[in-house]
C-alpha cells in the first residue's frame, strides 16, 4: 500500500515538474488588461499567423532545397565515385528527421493558435493567457528545431570543405 | 403479371437507395479528406484561404530560385567550390529568416498586456 501511495505521489509530482505550461494565476489589473485589449490581442494574432505561415513555407522550401538538390545528390555523386561519406550519409539522415519535426512542431503550433484566436479573451482573460503560454512553448519548439537543422547544415558545410582539404591534398 | 407490377416499384427503391448511397460515400469521403487536410497540418499552409493573401512576395521570388548539384560527374575540388556556393546561397537565405519564429511577436510587451508594478509577470 505504502509502495502503490508513493509511486502515485512521484507519479503526480514528476507530472507536475514536467508540465512546462503549469497554470498561474494573472493578477486582476493583467487580466483587465487582457479584457480590454481584446480586439487588438486577436488582430496581432492574425498577424503573427499569417507571417508564421508565410515563413514556413519558405523555410520549408529552403530546406527541401538543401536535402533533395544538394545534399541527397551529392551523397550518389560520392557513391558513384567510391568516395562515400558516412558522415555526410549520417548528416542526411539528421536533416531528413529534423525536417519532419520541424513540420509536426509547426502544425502544433498552429493548432493551438487557433485555439487561442478562439478563446474569449474578453470574458476569460486567464483560460486565454494559459492558452498563450501553450502557444509560446510551441513557437519555441519550432525555433529549436530551426536551430538544431541550423547545426547540422553548418556540420554538412565543415564535412565538404574537409573533403575539399582532402582532394587538394591528393588523398 | 404480377412481377410485371411490381418492376417500376422496385427500381424506384433502388434508386433512392442510389441516391441515398452515393450521397453517404461522397458525405464520407469529404469528411474524410477534411480530417486528412486538417491532420497533416497542410490547412495552415494554404494560402488560398480567406485572408490568407499576402502583400509582401519577396519569399515567393527567392522559392521559385532552386539551387541543384548534379549527382553525375566526378568529385574535384572545382565541383565541391560550385556545391558550397550553392549551399551558401540557400544558407543565407535561411540565416536571414532566422528570427521568425522569436517569441518577442507573442510576448506580454507586443500584446499589451505587460504589468509594470511587481505584479505577476510571465513574458519571455
Amino acid at each position: 500500500m505504502r509502495k502503490t501511495f508513493a509511486l502515485v505521489s512521484a507519479v503526480v509530482l514528476t507530472a507536475t515538474m514536467v508540465n512546462p505550461v503549469s497554470a498561474k494565476t494573472l493578477g486582476e489589473e493583467q487580466k483587465g488588461l487582457i479584457s480590454a485589449n481584446c480586439s487588438s490581442i486577436k488582430m496581432q494574432l492574425k498577424t503573427v499567423e499569417k507571417y508564421g505561415s508565410k515563413s514556413r513555407q519558405h523555410l520549408g522550401a529552403q530546406y527541401e532545397s538543401i536535402l533533395t538538390n544538394l545534399i541527397m545528390n551529392l551523397n550518389l555523386r560520392l557513391v558513384k565515385n567510391n568516395r562515400a561519406s558516412s558522415e555526410i550519409a549520417e548528416q542526411q539522415n539528421r536533416l531528413s528527421s529534423e525536417r519532419e519535426t520541424f513540420k509536426r512542431s509547426f502544425t502544433e503550433y498552429s493548432r493551438e493558435l487557433e485555439s487561442l484566436k478562439n478563446s474569449d479573451c474578453k470574458s476569460d482573460p486567464q483560460q486565454f493567457y494559459d492558452k498563450l503560454r501553450t502557444v509560446r512553448d510551441k513557437r519555441n519548439e519550432i525555433s529549436d528545431s530551426m536551430q538544431r537543422i541550423r547545426e547540422i547544415i553548418g556540420q554538412h558545410r565543415e564535412s565538404v570543405v574537409k573533403l575539399q582539404e582532402e582532394l587538394r591534398d591528393g588523398r | 403479371m404480377a412481377d410485371s407490377q411490381n418492376k417500376p416499384i422496385r427500381g424506384r427503391r433502388n434508386l433512392i437507395i442510389l441516391a441515398a448511397g452515393s450521397g453517404f460515400i461522397a458525405l464520407a469521403t469529404t469528411v474524410a479528406s477534411l480530417q486528412i487536410y486538417r491532420a497533416t497540418g497542410d490547412i495552415y499552409l494554404d494560402r488560398s484561404r480567406p485572408g490568407y493573401i499576402f502583400d509582401d512576395e519577396k519569399h515567393s521570388e527567392e522559392d521559385d530560385q532552386k539551387e541543384s548539384f548534379s549527382n553525375e560527374g566526378e568529385i574535384t575540388v572545382e565541383s565541391l567550390d560550385e556545391y558550397l556556393k550553392e549551399l551558401d546561397t540557400v544558407i543565407k537565405r535561411v540565416d536571414d529568416s532566422a528570427n521568425d519564429y522569436s517569441p518577442e511577436p507573442l510576448s506580454d510587451d507586443s500584446l499589451g498586456i505587460s504589468v509594470d508594478n511587481g505584479e505577476f509577470r510571465d513574458d519571455i
